[in-house]
């Protein structure tokens, strides 16, 4: 067992530098690295949106042609798989906004890649779910 | 640990090449289980090809957006993953074992049908 597994990096208290430490290289390094997070955080974030309205207008639709949750059971087993994978991506949504905020107003320090990671994590298994969310649900469906 | 060091430490495998070439990869293997449905395939083959295209798909993901690897230092990710499979696989093709044996012997209409016909017989 190597021994960088026994540190817990997450819950040691971050002490961030202070400013007159950051050379000022270093300083506008992290300042082209968040403009470069920013504009991918806010390219996710509007194809994001987009799968969210689209899905709404799908669920809007399908509700006005009678087609609810409480039609049948297929159809809420299709509301609760689809809508709570929706509910999971609005909330990255909001995440992904509150890191918009902080990569903009923060130091581009230690604690903001560890955070942009979780978000990484978080949104990328959500697109693992859709895999097999589209292939059983919608191309699976369709078939039969 | 001064704070270009912290970065670097955390700084996700790969880079910007490695993400490029997994979005690629992944819009290429989601066109095509589509293209094979909308274009009117069905029956065994094409739910295979369909389902086969899914996992390679989510290998993609776990390696290029994940960065789960074969180094040393991620193995630990490795037993993490292969342990959530384990469980998937536990749970997924449990309940389906269970369920397509309920249907099997518990269907109410085959019952019924046999129900009937043997008291038909008996008349």
């Amino acid at each position: 067992m190597s021994s960088e597994l026994l540190t817990i990096d997450t819950v040691r208290p971050y002490v961030p530098p202070p400013a007159q430490f950051v050379p000022r290289e270093v300083a506008s390094e992290h300042r082209t690295a968040a403009t470069t997070v920013l504009g991918f955080l806010l390219l996710t974030f509007l194809l994001g949106l987009c799968f969210i309205g689209l899905e709404v207008k799908e669920f809007i639709r399908m509700v006005g042609e009678g087609a609810g949750p409480d039609r049948s059971a297929f159809l809420s087993a299709f509301f609760t798989l689809v809508g709570t994978h929706g509910l999971h991506v609005t909330s990255g949504l909001v995440w992904m906004a509150v890191m918009m905020v902080q990569t903009s107003r923060r130091e581009f320090d230690a604690v903001l890649p560890r955070r942009l990671t979780c978000l990484s994590l978080f949104w990328h298994f959500l697109d693992i779910i859709w895999i097999g969310v589209f292939t059983v649900v919608y191309l699976a469906g369709a078939m039969s | 640990m001064n704070v270009s060091e912290a970065i670097r430490t955390e700084e996700p495998r790969g880079g910007l090449q490695s993400y490029v070439a997994g979005a690629l990869l992944a819009l290429v293997l989601t066109l095509s289980p589509f293209a094979v449905v909308m274009g009117g395939a069905s029956g065994t083959n094409a739910v295979a090809a369909i389902f086969g295209l899914a996992v390679i798909q989510i290998f993609v993901h776990l390696v290029f957006f994940l960065h789960l690897g074969r180094s040393p230092d991620q193995s630990w990710n490795i037993t993490a993953f292969l342990f959530t499979a384990l469980i998937l696989g536990i749970l997924v093709g449990g309940s389906y074992w269970v369920m397509y044996h309920l249907d099997q012997n518990m269907m109410p209409a085959m019952h019924m049908g046999a129900f009937v016909e043997s008291n038909l017989v008996a008349t």
